[in-house]
């Protein structure tokens, strides 16, 4: 018996139904199918991903998406997740895909940390009245300045590292096109450019429709190297060295040929129709020291004009290889957590590797301190920031800057269907069938991007200001205006941060 | 300035609104012998059933008080001297600045030997009322050729009650437009809708007898009780015959509808344009045809700048249940490529005559929606070689034509894209 | 004056919600249950939504700068009113003579008169536009 039961009921509302077909035209899945013959929508539950396309479409809110409450008999080891996973592999034989971000409960730090703010004895400062500075500068920070005078004028002695200022601690994640969409790497791209701050093209390339956001664009290197030339090496502002992705440590990547258009084949240069295989490891990067050559090779290759990007997964031992990363070279060490989103990812990895951002982020902040070269590099943290809350206690906790990306996603459309790797994202975000990219407007995603952030900035300007803080570098790292709620010993111990009533 | 239009019909309206898109200030003066509204001569048929002129009016009195035109009604031009500018009525002698003759078409009577009596025809408001004060005491009605006047009066004779004939000298009717298939479909049309069709016959004579009118054919004779010829028509060159205007069948005009006489110009059924493709004076007496030539020679007239598009036949016309739009040329030549669709069932019949890559003609019987698109492609000279079969085959469409073309046609038609 | 529906292919997104919108919109209860469930009589939509393989998009009346359909009228039934081309319902026969010269084939023919889009001339924005959920149609005025 190869049936599996349906996650998802589908329901129409005859009575408001006016049979305009929105949810046939609309469902990338097929759930719907209209029969001329019988002036019938028949409905397929069994397909539904729960995109919620169809009824956020439908004109008259006739469709209804609902859990299917008729599932195999409770039972709390054998959940249904699990024998659904077992009856799918049993039928197929392979792995179980899944795409975006890791969903499984576990504890999620930022909701067991506590802000402080400020009552008397130091003032809050109102933002609405106030200048508040969330400019940030990312990249090597000298230890000391000298300065030459010369005929009365004052010189900066001291050579500056490249640094990439943002106005704004929010950037956009590596998302690479052939991932997703051409009009959505427009979308970010075009949004970082009005807002100030950087999009990463992930392991994809860059388009050459693109080159004109270089300015606000970090370029990815990975394991691939696809699309990596001098001409787009450099197009973008900073260059990331990706070692590894949150969702999936470990793991290469693997885009399927049938994703591999023609526009995507010239900007990644490999044959169209052909899987592009990212391998797990750089093939070239077995030891800190190969990694400090890549860097120093990329250096040289731009003029030494731009910081790079070390990007790692946060694993157990995290701490030891950012120190490694520092020392290497780099001028900024992105870390991104195991709620961290993929386009595509075998499900056991993605929902069993990894360690939570808030821990490796604690862990790598206070060993870098410990080893007195936290001013060597800057800080990024990655994977599952989903507001400005997340962002500044990533900032608090030793974050220089955050990544999005999930929370990008979801401003463009995104419902986490959690179907990436399916290609027929049905927002037009993660796919690139023509008649699905066309869904994401880039004027319309862009913008929605952009307020996002902005909200965000505002709150984060709010959020400090109750603090009685005037500029974000202040809370670096300022681990005291954290309190954990409901943490063991060893959590707060790990995290730096005391209990609450502490 | 003096404008003077002889005619009050479509091409003197086009004209009308022509001048004033240019000149709000001149002084517009129109002569026309029918003392009535200008009026649409498509809808004539509808005077079949009342004299209420208004119902098929076709500019209303508010738009010459609006264009601040002088009418002139009732009143004949009889000669002119283009020398001195100066129109001769009955009476009185008018003065122009600049000429427009839209004098139109009148009908074709064909001399049938050895008959005195009326023949009617069927070409304007006056004849239209003759006929039909007339209808009331005459049942058998005999309608002399096939086109599309005699074919739709037949229509509306027969949905009177009459018995009605219809003798054709071609195989049938509609010939013209050079579409076998076409003709046969409405023979077959006409024919089930109670019209006695003759084809390939010709009248050779025809004499009154008692109250009766008997009409002897090539090989029978037949009774009737009144004969409406609707043999086409040709233009109305009677005023100007003597004078040094040139003109072949109609009058003579350029790509401007200017005539081969300073300031005088002419438009609508009596103008022949010149085409240069063909390198032949056409006359094609069609209502867009009318109005597009007088509303260029209008522009032309006050100053501005305007060159007629290349002319073509056209016409939307509906026989019985039979909806048709055709355009262009339907005979095609040698190497012309003809693709057609016939859906009996349906009654839908398609044709498309395509040279060199492009279409010169198109047929839509039945399903006639979106025709406008396939005569823009002929107007613009489109090339329909990759799209041939999808105008054939599927649903006419815009966003069958590639997106360049798609674009500049909304660039040529309503401005700049963004 | 200009008034112009466009639709940018490029984001139209074949839902059809145009279609639907104009109709519930020249319905006679403008609501749009009413107007599908209840109304006897409902005309096609206005707006016209056509694809081709990949091409998809919705193309309504353009509203010409000097329009063929206005000159191809045998009722003098068309007129340029406020820069919108609209058709004199009283005085249209159906003649088709419009649907013959338009070169976006944006005139439909009704029951026995031919109608097309209004611009939703008692609004400031067409409800195509305003429901149109990707943007793709846009309303450029001037
Ligand atoms: C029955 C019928 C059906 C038709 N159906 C169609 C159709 O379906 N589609 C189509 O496209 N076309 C059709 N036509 C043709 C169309 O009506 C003509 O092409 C169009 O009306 C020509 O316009 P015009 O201005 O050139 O001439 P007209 O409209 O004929 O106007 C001529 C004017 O000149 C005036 N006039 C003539 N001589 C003089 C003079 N000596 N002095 C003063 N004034 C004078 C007349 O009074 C009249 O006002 C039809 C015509 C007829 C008769
Ligand atoms: S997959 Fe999405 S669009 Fe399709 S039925 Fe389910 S919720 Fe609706
Ligand atoms: S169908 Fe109506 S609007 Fe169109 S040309 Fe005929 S009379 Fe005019």
């Amino acid at each position: 018996m190869s049936k599996i039961i349906p996650e998802f009921i589908v329901k129409k509302n005859e009575d408001k139904c006016i049979n305009c077909k929105v949810c046939v035209r609309q469902c990338s899945e097929e759930v719907y199918k209209y029969f001329e013959d019988f002036d019938l929508i028949r409905i397929y539950d069994d397909k539904c991903v729960g995109c919620h396309r169809c009824d956020l479409m439908c004109p008259t809110d006739a469709l209804t998406i609902t859990k299917n409450n008729s599932q195999y008999k409770e039972n709390s080891h054998w959940d249904n997740y699990t024998i659904k996973s077992i009856k799918k592999q049993a039928e197929t034989g392979g792995m179980i895909l899944t795409g975006s971000g890791n969903d499984k409960p576990y504890t999620s730090y930022w909701d067991r940390i506590l802000l402080d703010a400020s009552q008397v004895t130091n003032p809050a400062i109102d933002p609405i009245r106030e200048p508040m500075e969330l400019r940030t500068y990312l990249g090597k920070k000298s230890d000391k300045l000298s300065i030459k005078e010369e005929n009365g004028e004052i010189f900066l002695e001291t050579e500056l590292s490249p640094q990439l200022k943002i106005e704004t601690p929010i950037m956009f994640s590596a998302m690479s096109y052939g991932s997703i969409s051409l009009n959505t790497c427009e979308s970010l791209a075009s949004a970082a450019s009005k807002l100030g701050t950087f999009y990463n093209t992930g392991e994809g390339g860059l388009h050459k429709k693109l080159y004109k956001y270089g300015k606000n664009t970090i370029g990815q290197v990975a394991s691939g190297r696809f699309g990596v030339h001098t001409d787009y090496l450099n197009a973008c502002a900073a260059i990331e060295i990706k070692i590894g992705q949150g969702a999936k440590p470990g793991i290469g990547g693997h885009l399927p040929g049938e994703k591999v258009t023609v526009e995507i084949s010239q900007t990644r240069m490999m044959p169209p129709g052909t899987d592009a295989i990212s391998p797990a490891p750089h093939h070239d990067i077995y030891s800190i020291e190969d990694l400090k050559q890549l860097i120093a090779l990329i250096k040289e290759a731009t003029d030494y004009e731009k910081p790079v990007l070390v990007k790692i997964a946060a694993v157990h031992n995290s701490a030891a290889i950012a120190s490694g990363i520092a020392r290497a070279g780099a001028d900024v060490i992105v870390i991104d957590g195991f709620r961290g989103g993929t386009g595509a990812a075998p499900s056991v990895i993605r929902d069993n590797t990894g360690i939570p951002i808030e821990v490796a982020l604690a862990v790598i902040d206070q060993r870098l301190r410990d080893e007195s070269i936290r001013n060597d590099v800057s800080i990024v943290a990655a994977g599952g920031i989903r507001s400005s809350a997340d962002a500044v206690k990533a900032i608090a906790l030793g974050a220089d800057a955050v990544y999005i990306g999930t929370a990008a996603l979801v401003a463009m459309g995104c419902t986490l269907c959690q179907k990436c790797y399916k290609g027929k994202c049905n927002w037009g975000l993660t796919t690139q069938d023509p008649v699905l990219t066309r869904r994401l407007n880039p004027a319309i995603g862009s913008q929605n991007l952009v307020n996002l952030v902005n909200s965000w900035s505002l709150e984060i300007k709010e959020i400090i200001g109750s603090m009685g803080i005037n500029a974000i570098e202040a809370l670096r790292g300022n681990r005291y205006r954290l309190r954990g709620i409901g943490l063991s010993d060893v959590e707060s111990d790990i995290l730096g941060i005391e209990h609450a009533g502490m | 300035m003096k404008y003077v239009i002889i005619g009050n019909g479509t091409s003197a309206v086009g004209a009308i609104e022509g001048i004033r898109s240019m000149d709000q200030k001149g002084e517009i003066i129109l002569i026309s012998k029918e003392n009535c509204i200008s009026y649409s001569k498509p809808q004539l048929y509808q005077m079949l059933d009342s004299d209420d002129l208004d119902k098929i009016s076709y500019r209303d009195e508010e738009f010459y008080v609006k264009n601040n035109v002088s009418k002139i009604l009732g009143r004949s031009l009889k000669s002119v001297d283009f020398n001195k500018k100066v129109l001769f009525l009955e009476k009185e002698s008018i003065h122009y600045d600049k000429l427009l003759i839209a004098t139109g078409a009148k009908a074709n009577i064909p001399d049938l030997k050895g008959f005195s009596g009326e023949i009617y025809s069927f070409t304007n408001i006056a004849e239209a009322n003759n006929l039909r004060k007339s209808l009331d005491n005459k049942n058998q009605i005999v309608i002399l050729g096939g086109g599309l006047i005699g074919a739709k009066l037949s229509e509306y004779l027969v949905k009177m009650g009459k018995e009605v004939t219809l003798i054709v000298s071609s195989k049938g009717v509609l010939s013209s437009l050079g579409d076998e298939k076409i003709s046969d479909i409405l023979n077959k049309e006409i024919l089930e809708n109670g019209i006695k069709l003759l084809l390939s016959r010709k009248v050779v004579s025809a004499k009154k007898k008692d109250s009766k009118i008997e009409i002897t054919l090539d090989d029978e004779k037949i009774m009737c009780d009144a004969i409406v010829s609707c043999k086409g028509v040709k233009p109305e060159i009677s005023p100007f015959e003597k004078t040094e205007l040139s003109i072949g069948r109609g009058i003579k005009v350029d790509d401007h509808m200017k005539t081969n006489i300073d300031d005088v110009y002419a438009a609508g059924d009596v103008a022949e344009i010149f085409n240069p493709l063909e390198n032949k004076y056409l006359n094609i007496p069609i209502l867009p045809n009318a109005f597009n030539g007088g509303y260029c020679a209008g522009i032309n007239m006050s100053g501005g700048e305007s060159k007629i598009d290349t002319i073509y036949p056209m016409n939307s016309l509906k026989i019985f249940d039979i909806q048709m739009i055709t355009m262009g040329m339907l005979n095609p030549e040698k190497n012309d490529e003809v693709l057609t669709l016939l859906d009996s069932e349906k009654k839908i019949y398609k044709k498309l005559v395509i040279r060199e890559g492009k279409l010169i003609g198109a047929a839509l019987l039945g399903d006639v929606d979106r025709a406008g698109i396939l005569n823009n492609i002929i107007r613009s000279n489109l090339d329909v070689e990759s799209i041939k079969e999808d105008l054939l085959n599927n649903k006419i469409n815009f966003y069958v034509l590639p997106r360049n073309v798609r674009e500049d046609i909304i660039k040529s038609y309503t401005g700049e894209i963004k | 004056m200009k008034r112009r529906v466009m639709c940018n292919e490029d984001f139209c997104i074949g839902c059809r919600l145009c279609e639907v919108h104009c109709n519930v919109k020249h319905s006679k209860s403008g609501d749009i249950i009413l107007a599908y469930k209840y109304e006897e009589e409902r005309e096609p939509s206005r707006m016209a939504f056509e694809e081709k393989d990949y091409v998809c998009g919705s193309i309504v009346c353009m509203n010409c700068k000097d329009p063929l359909c206005v000159k191809a009228c045998s009722m003098g039934a068309i007129e340029i009113k406020e820069g919108t081309v609209a058709i004199d319902d009283e005085r249209c026969v159906g003649c088709w003579m419009c649907v013959m010269v338009c070169p976006f084939g944006a005139i439909k023919r009704g029951d026995k008169k031919a109608f097309k889009c209004d611009h939703c001339h008692d609004m400031e924005t067409p409800v195509c536009v305003l429901n149109c959920p990707n943007k793709a149609l846009v309303y450029e005025v001037d």
